[in-house]
């Protein structure tokens, strides 16, 4: 599997998201966002149906997102 | 090779009315899928030491190649059965990859496939964290994933 050339941008919108997870947790939390041009442009708990709104709105095929986790999630079996 | 991590330290708006500068570290990595239909997406994924098995929710398992095993619930802090989470045991592949091209390579492994989005990629030992030296020192701000030679060869033979 070799790794896609993803753009600048998807880079740099996934480093944004991880940089103000803070900022996010207040509004989004335990949510999946979507990131582009640093900006959330959907949010929501379904990640497929977030990306699907990201792609309408943006018209972007590569969409960084992220689960803005609050620290709650630990799992066992 | 070596596949870099990264931290994330969080100040949790709940936490911090009651405990000033009460950071949660978090360790992450990036997580490339190949979808059933060959697009190739790249996830953004947490690295937990203390989960015996990688958690993928739904909406990113649904595009992959997956060989089910069996059904199971799992369950976290509370164990409570209201608070279980049903999964599926599958295998699948992916890379566990940086931003400048270093990459584990493909690796067939056991997940939690979660039947639900409400939970966040969690990347466990079975399979993947415990075929490596996982190195952290967040003082240090370094993190990295040590990739062995003979992970590196037998990944060119990886069986789907």
């Amino acid at each position: 599997m070799k790794i896609p050339k993803m753009s600048k941008q998807f880079w740099s919108d996934l480093n944004w998201a991880r940089k103000h997870h803070t900022e996010l947790l207040r509004k989004y939390r335990n949510l999946w966002v979507a990131v582009v041009n640093k900006k959330v442009v959907g949010a929501g708990d379904n990640l497929g149906k977030v990306e699907d709104i990201a792609k309408a709105k943006t018209g972007k095929k590569s969409i960084a997102t992220m689960f803005v986790d609050g620290g709650e999630h630990i799992y066992g079996c | 090779m070596a596949v870099k991590l990264s931290f994330e330290t969080i100040y949790d708006p709940v936490l911090e009315k009651k405990v000033k500068g009460f950071e949660i570290v978090r360790l992450k990595t990036l997580v490339m899928f190949k979808h059933v239909g060959g697009d190739v997406e790249i996830r953004d994924g947490i690295v937990d030491t203390g989960a015996y098995v990688t958690l993928i929710p739904k909406s990113i398992w649904k595009n992959l190649e997956i060989e089910k095993i069996t059904e199971h619930e799992i369950t976290g802090l509370s164990i409570k059965p209201e608070c279980a989470i049903p999964v599926i045991i599958g295998k699948t592949c992916c890379s566990l990859i940086d931003e400048n091209g270093g990459t584990t390579g493909e690796l067939k492994f056991h997940s939690y496939l979660a039947l639900t989005d409400k939970v966040p990629l969690i990347i466990g030992f079975k399979d993947l964290l415990s075929k490596f030296k996982v190195c952290f020192n967040y003082e240090n701000n370094k993190a990295y994933i040590e990739v062995p030679e003979k992970i590196k060869r037998g990944n060119k033979n990886v069986k789907k």
